[in-house]
Formats: structure tokens, C-alpha cells, sequence
């Protein structure tokens, strides 16, 4: 297990928050991390304080101009971005059916190079989010617990499982749900939470992320809370999620 | 993947209407597009439409 896929079609239940803040994490404990932003809002390239207009960009390696690895860019956070761009539009219009594991062959010689590869994708059923799903070994669901997340992360499991691993061969990933915006003061969230677990039991991490504002401040100065405030119960659960991540790779690898 | 794109997927991505696209096509406004004689469709390279963007932000 090595790459990872933050992926959900539903919109805002913290895909890049996730996928910045675990990749910071990890990075902090000394493993080397990449992060892949597919979605043409550039929004984990802005959080981890990149250019979004610069080049090289995801944008260019997706239309053959740019290898793979001159196109990683390194950021102060210690970890490496290729980075997205307003024209991945363009991408999505112009990748057809059967396309979908063009990002999977994109990564396959960055892969040696790295002890996790994270993959933020674009909200909705597009083929940029196929194609991080395709390439994941790990799916990482993040789902909100303030609104009944339940159907978006059923919708985003029978995608995978009845369509995307039919038609490739891709029956080895795995699927984790993972909780955030989490409120443990109230009955909502663990009530949620609760009947989660009914349905999909055991791919429930344990950690949860908490609804907290220090994610809105994180990405307005463009820290990852690690750096930010490492001791705040936002960091705390990134790190135990680092932890599952590192352990879950060593028994996985 | 395609390394062009049609007038209504360029329309989308600029957010004009289509016919918009195809008067841009013909007055030449995108490098390298041609129109396929049988189906009248508008290819237009990816790269042209790339060109367009960079200088309209310029």
C-alpha cells in the first residue's frame, strides 16, 4: 500500500483539509510524501502555499509537454506537489471512457521514490476523479458527520465497487471511511457515526477529524496544523490518522 | 485521451455559447482548428485553447 485516494463525490467534507494535513503529518515523522492535486481548483496546491498558475503543473504531464518527475514541485512543508491548474478543466473534458488509469501510469515510476503518494480529487463523478480512484491502492472517504453523510459515501463505495472494479482490475483496494467535522459535544455526530458503523463496521477508522475553525485559519496561512498548532486536537487526530497510515503500510506491504 | 476538443466542450469550459465558439473558429482565434468535412465539427487542439486562456489572463 502506498498511494492513497482522499475521494468522495459529494463536495466540502474536507477532501484537501485531509489530504494536506495527513500529507504534512507524515511528512513530519520523516516520510517522504507526495501529494497529487487533481482538482482543477488548485486547492491543496494553494494550502501548501504553491503557485497555481506556475509551471511545471499536473496540467502539462497530462498532455505529454512534462515528465512525472521534473514536474514535482517541493514545498516548505516538506512535502512534494504536483501540482494542479485552471486548465485541468481542459483535462476533464478531454479525457474519454477508458481513460481512467492515465494517472495510474503517470505515478507508476514516482512510485520507488516515495513512501506515500496522496491523491486529492475534484468533487462530482468526473474522470480526474475516476482516475484517482483508479489509482489508489488505499480509498480514504472523508465524510462529514454534521449531515447525513451516509448516502455520499455509499454512492462513492457502489461506484468503486460495482463499476470501477469491474471494469479493471483493481478488486485489491481497499475502502476507509473516515469522519470529520465531528462534533462530540452534541448527539448528532456520534449518532451518525453510530449508524455508520452498522453498514460498514470495521472500515470506520477510529480517529476522527473534529469541526473545528483552525482548518479555515490553516489554509488562510497556508500551515498545515501540525505546523500551525501541533498540540490542537485538529493536529492531534492527523497524526494518530499518520500513525493508522504508517502502521497500516508495514502490515500491508 | 483526446487532444482536441469540439465547440460545445470548449463552450463549457469558457462558459459562451457554442455558436460563440464557432465564430471564434472561423475567424481563426484558435490555432490549428479544423473542421471535419463529414460531421461540420469544429476539432479545436487542446494546446490552442491553452494559448487562449494564457493571453486572455495577460
Amino acid at each position: 500500500m502506498k498511494v492513497i485516494t482522499f475521494s468522495i463525490f459529494k463536495g466540502g467534507t474536507a477532501k484537501t483539509t485531509s489530504t494536506v494535513n495527513t500529507a504534512a503529518a507524515l511528512a513530519k515523522k520523516g516520510k517522504k510524501v507526495l501529494v497529487v492535486d487533481l482538482d482543477q481548483q488548485a486547492s491543496a496546491t494553494r494550502y501548501l502555499d504553491l503557485d497555481p498558475d506556475a509551471s511545471p503543473n499536473l496540467y502539462e504531464v497530462f498532455m505529454g509537454v512534462q515528465q512525472a518527475p521534473l514536474a514535482i514541485r517541493k514545498t516548505k512543508h516538506g512535502v512534494d506537489v504536483l501540482s494542479s491548474h485552471v486548465l485541468m478543466a481542459a483535462i476533464e473534458e478531454a479525457l474519454e471512457p477508458g481513460d481512467e488509469t492515465k494517472l495510474s501510469d503517470i505515478i507508476m515510476p514516482l512510485r520507488a521514490d516515495y513512501d506515500f503518494i496522496l491523491i486529492d480529487t475534484p468533487p462530482g463523478k468526473a474522470m480526474l476523479a475516476f482516475n484517482g480512484l483508479a489509482a489508489a491502492d488505499l480509498i480514504l472517504i472523508p465524510a462529514s458527520a454534521e449531515r447525513m453523510a451516509v448516502d455520499g459515501v455509499a454512492d462513492l463505495i457502489n461506484h468503486v465497487q460495482r463499476i470501477m472494479w469491474n471494469k479493471f482490475s483493481l478488486s485489491h483496494q481497499e475502502l476507509r471511511i473516515l469522519f470529520t467535522m465531528y462534533r462530540s459535544t452534541t448527539n448528532h455526530s456520534p449518532a451518525i457515526v453510530d449508524n455508520a458503523r452498522k453498514i460498514w463496521r470495521d472500515n470506520i477508522l477510529n480517529v476522527k477529524i473534529p469541526h473545528s475553525t483552525i482548518f479555515a485559519r490553516s489554509y488562510d496561512e497556508k500551515i498545515p496544523v501540525s505546523k500551525l498548532e501541533p498540540q490542537h486536537p485538529g493536529a492531534i487526530a492527523y497524526d494518530v490518522l499518520a500513525d493508522w497510515l504508517i502502521t497500516y503500510n508495514n502490515e500491508n506491504a | 485521451m483526446k487532444s482536441y476538443l469540439n465547440a460545445s466542450e470548449v463552450a463549457k469550459l469558457l462558459k459562451v455559447d457554442r455558436a460563440t465558439v464557432t465564430r471564434w473558429a472561423q475567424q481563426g482565434k484558435f490555432k490549428g482548428a479544423i473542421r471535419i468535412d463529414k460531421s461540420h465539427q469544429w476539432r479545436i487542439p487542446i494546446s490552442s485553447y491553452e494559448e487562449l486562456v494564457k493571453n486572455d489572463n495577460k
